[in-house]
């Protein structure tokens, strides 16, 4: 039997990771296991790249200007954490799959991060991504799609927030996208409603053939022109400024307004929401919140 | 991510896709839509009826991804044991008197499952009974027509070797079955503590 040998402490320290993030997928509803090029800029412009974690989080082991040893040995890190300091993070998907993120953070953060303000279809303690419309459809999923143009400006509706609800009650399925700032295309996954059977309708109808199945889509928008600059290569809103903007109107004629009427979802096609105006006919305009 | 009675569920999902999709014309008004048990086709139900039926002939663990990780909770963080992932094989069988009708009902049946190739779990959940939603909301399932040999046709069929009649198979792959089974879970690591010792020679 072999005994361990006897020891005498040398020296206990700890060190700590001062910023973790993860990140939620909003078009397939879970979290982002990998993929993706994250950095944080430092107020004087250094950059640092995160390594990706087994869990699937981004953590940067260490930050300039932030120590990651606690105040004295055996007091917690957080119980005297050093002064914040603000960095720039910009996420970025070389596979193409998510529009890219910019957001600020005060490290270091106590756990994962979290966006100020209420989650609306993300769970806490991560930061939500929004698809590209170019991103490989997602089985099993309804897709809406649309392109938004600025009422005013006559530019592309960048960085709005396009809200679907589809179904009735509380059945209903809710689901965003973040139109992309080139062209402002749009696109929306999310999980089909409950199917009807005509059991609970009146009045009742014969069983409904699943690719007859269609469902109300109403739509809202989030957009301030001040939240979307014209487009130029590089320029990427912050995050928490794209989700704050105020609700704008979604238009299909401009002269004379007229607001979008509504459309339905039908089971295995994509809902593609166009306006009653041309050219493009395609286009939707959006009214900014005045 | 689905509840152990996925399968049950999927395969009455398959016939009431059929049951719905089945056209109001005089062709298909008396054709009737079955979940048969194997030894059925032998002594199929309603044998002298216009019947589309569904058989679970086979029940395969997919092993395209062996090493599943333990299921996550996004939201609590919880870990189970991984899911189990499996394939079901379905037999679609066409049974009719007259022939004729028997290959239209068969024709309509495979453009009708075509028609429909990923079944939503807010579909798959109408066929859960009463119970709660065996599929995740998210969740998906995909049907897909897989092309059977006339060697394995003929071996699957030996379970009624006097009634083969014209069928096509399908597959509805990467069912998971979840655990319930709670991993224990240690949270997320932020802070190392390295406790360095020397070792004492006597």
């Amino acid at each position: 039997m072999t005994l361990l040998p006897a020891t005498r402490p040398l020296e206990k320290f700890s060190l700590t990771s001062p910023l973790g993030i993860r990140f939620w997928d909003v078009g397939a509803n879970c979290p982002v296991l990998g993929g993706l090029i994250v950095t944080a800029t430092a107020p004087h412009g250094q950059v640092l790249r995160a390594v990706q974690t087994s869990s699937g989080g981004y953590a940067f082991p260490s930050l300039p200007n932030i120590r990651r040893e606690p105040v004295a040995p055996d007091v917690d890190y957080f119980f005297a954490p050093p002064t914040p300091v603000r960095f720039l993070l910009e996420v970025e998907d070389p596979a193409g799959r998510f529009l890219p993120a910019h957001f600020t953070v005060n490290a270091p953060v106590q756990g994962f991060y979290s966006l100020p303000g209420p989650t609306r279809g993300w769970p806490g303690g991560y930061v939500p991504l929004f698809s590209t419309p170019g991103r490989v459809a997602l089985s099993g999923r309804a897709i809406i799609r649309a392109q938004l143009r600025d009422a005013t400006h006559g530019r592309a509706a960048a960085w709005a927030v396009l809200e679907a609800e589809v179904g009735t009650g509380a059945d209903a399925v809710r689901a965003r996208g973040v139109a992309e700032p080139g062209e402002g295309a749009v696109v929306i996954f999310l999980p089909y409603p409950e199917s009807n059977d005509g059991v609970a309708e009146s009045p009742p109808h014969p069983p409904r053939n699943l690719t007859d199945q269609t469902w109300p889509v109403r739509l809202t928008v989030q957009y301030e022109p001040d939240a979307s600059p014209p487009f130029r290569p590089g320029t990427v809103p912050l995050l928490e400024r794209v989700l704050s903007q105020r609700g704008g109107t979604l238009l299909d004629l401009l002269s004379p307004a007229h607001p979008w009427p509504g459309a339905a979802l039908r089971f295995g096609t994509d809902l593609i929401v166009r306006g009653a105006g041309s050219p493009p006919s395609a286009t939707l305009f959006v009214q900014p919140f005045v | 991510m689905a509840l152990t009675a996925a399968i049950a569920t999927l395969s009455n999902a398959v016939v009431g896709l059929l049951e719905d999709a089945r056209p109001n014309t005089a062709t298909f008004r008396d054709v009737r839509c079955r979940l048969y048990a194997p030894a059925e086709l032998q002594n199929p139900r309603e044998a002298l009826g216009e019947v589309i039926s569904a058989c679970v002939y086979r029940v395969a663990f997919n092993t395209s991804r062996r090493n599943q990780p333990p299921r996550t909770d996004p939201l609590t963080g919880q870990r189970y044991r991984p899911s189990v992932p499996v394939d079901v094989y379905l037999l679609v069988t066409a049974w009719a008197k007259d022939p004729e009708k028997q290959l239209q009902i068969l024709g309509w049946a495979i453009r009708s499952l075509e028609n429909s190739p990923s079944l939503p779990a807010g579909f798959l959940n109408r066929f859960a009974g009463s119970g709660p939603a065996v599929f995740n909301p998210d969740e998906a399932v995909d049907l897909v027509a897989e092309s059977v040999t006339q060697q394995d046709l003929y071996t699957i069929w030996q379970v009624a070797p006097t009634r083969q009649q014209p069928s096509v198979v399908y597959v509805a792959r990467m069912l998971l079955l979840d655990s319930d089974v709670e991993l224990g879970s240690s949270g997320v690591v932020q802070t190392r503590v390295f406790d360095q010792r020397e070792i004492v020679v006597p």
